[in-house]
C-alpha cells in the first residue's frame, strides 16, 4: 500500500495497449466512472482481474471489457457488483 | 529510478497480480465447430438415403454397397455426437446466467438442439436432420447476440 493505492501486476494482454502485460499499477479507492481502468475481483472465482468500464448499469453494476480482441470479460461473467472493485487504476508504470 | 523503487518494493512487499488474460483454456467458443458436425451429419442422412441398394446376386456391388453403407452410418454416428458435445460445451461452459436473463429462451433452444442430435444419430431422418441446421441457425444467432457482434450465419455444403 501506498497511501491508499494498492500496486498491481498486470498479466495478460487484454488492456494493451494502455496496459501492456507486466506493468505495474496504482489503484486507488475511488468511485469508478464509465471509462475507468478497475482492477476488481470476481465474486464466483475470486480471481483478480484488471478491465475498462464500459458502462455502468441502472443498478449501479459494472460492465466490464477488456481493451484487446482476445479478452473474458462482462460479455461472458456479466456485469459486476460495485463492490467487487479493488480500486481505480490511476497511475501506471511500464 | 522508479523502477528501482518499485523494484525493491516488490521484493519487500508483493504487488497483487491482476489477470488482463482470457480464461483458460483461452476462452475462445464458437458455434461453427458444431455447425460444421452438423452438416456433416447431415451430408451421410442424404448419402444413405440415395444409397441404391444392388442386386444381391452381384457379389462385389454388394459388399461395396455394405461396406459404404456401414462407413456411412459410422460417420453420421460419430458426427452427430460431436455435434452434441459442442452444443453442451457452449450450453454449459459459455452461457451464463446473465444471457439466460437476456434471453429466457435459451435453455429450451440448446436443450432441443442437443436432442434433434441423437434424433439424428438413432434415425435416419431428413426432417430431423433440416430440423437441426434450423437449430445451429438458432445458436448461431443467439450466441453472437450475446456476444454483441453481427456475425453472418454460413454452411459449407
Amino acid at each position: 500500500m501506498v497511501g491508499r493505492r494498492e500496486r498491481f501486476h498486470v498479466r495478460g494482454r487484454s488492456m494493451s495497449p494502455a496496459l501492456p502485460d507486466g506493468t505495474t499499477v496504482l489503484a486507488a479507492h475511488r468511485t469508478p466512472v464509465e471509462g475507468s481502468i478497475v482492477v476488481a475481483q470476481l465474486p464466483e472465482s475470486g480471481q483478480v482481474i484488471v478491465k475498462r468500464v464500459v458502462r455502468i448499469e441502472a443498478d449501479g453494476r459494472l460492465f466490464l471489457r477488456g481493451d484487446g480482441e482476445i479478452t473474458t470479460d462482462s460479455r461472458d461473467y456479466g456485469a459486476l457488483p460495485a463492490d467487487a472493485v479493488l480500486g481505480v487504476v490511476v497511475s501506471t508504470f511500464p | 529510478m522508479i523502477r528501482r523503487l518499485l523494484a525493491r518494493l516488490d521484493r519487500q512487499v508483493p504487488a497483487t497480480t491482476a489477470s488482463a488474460h482470457c480464461d483458460g483454456p483461452c476462452g475462445v467458443y464458437d458455434p461453427a465447430s458444431a455447425r460444421i458436425a452438423a452438416e456433416a451429419a447431415v451430408s451421410m442422412t442424404k448419402k444413405i438415403l440415395a444409397l441404391e441398394v444392388p442386386d444381391a446376386s452381384d457379389k462385389a456391388a454388394y459388399v461395396k454397397y455394405h461396406n459404404t453403407f456401414a462407413r456411412y452410418v459410422k460417420i453420421k454416428e460419430e458426427q452427430s455426437h460431436l455435434c452434441k458435445e459442442e452444443i453442451l460445451v457452449l450450453w454449459t461452459d459459455f452461457i451464463k446466467p446473465h444471457h439466460v436473463e437476456a434471453n429466457p429462451e435459451i435453455h429450451e433452444i440448446f436443450w432441443n438442439a442437443a436432442k434433434l442430435c441423437s434424433t439424428v444419430k438413432v434415425h435416419v431422418s431428413l426432417e430431423a436432420a433440416d430440423a437441426l441446421m434450423d437449430a445451429m441457425e438458432q445458436i448461431h444467432d443467439l450466441f453472437w447476440n450475446a456476444k454483441n457482434r453481427k456475425v453472418t450465419y454460413y454452411t459449407a455444403s
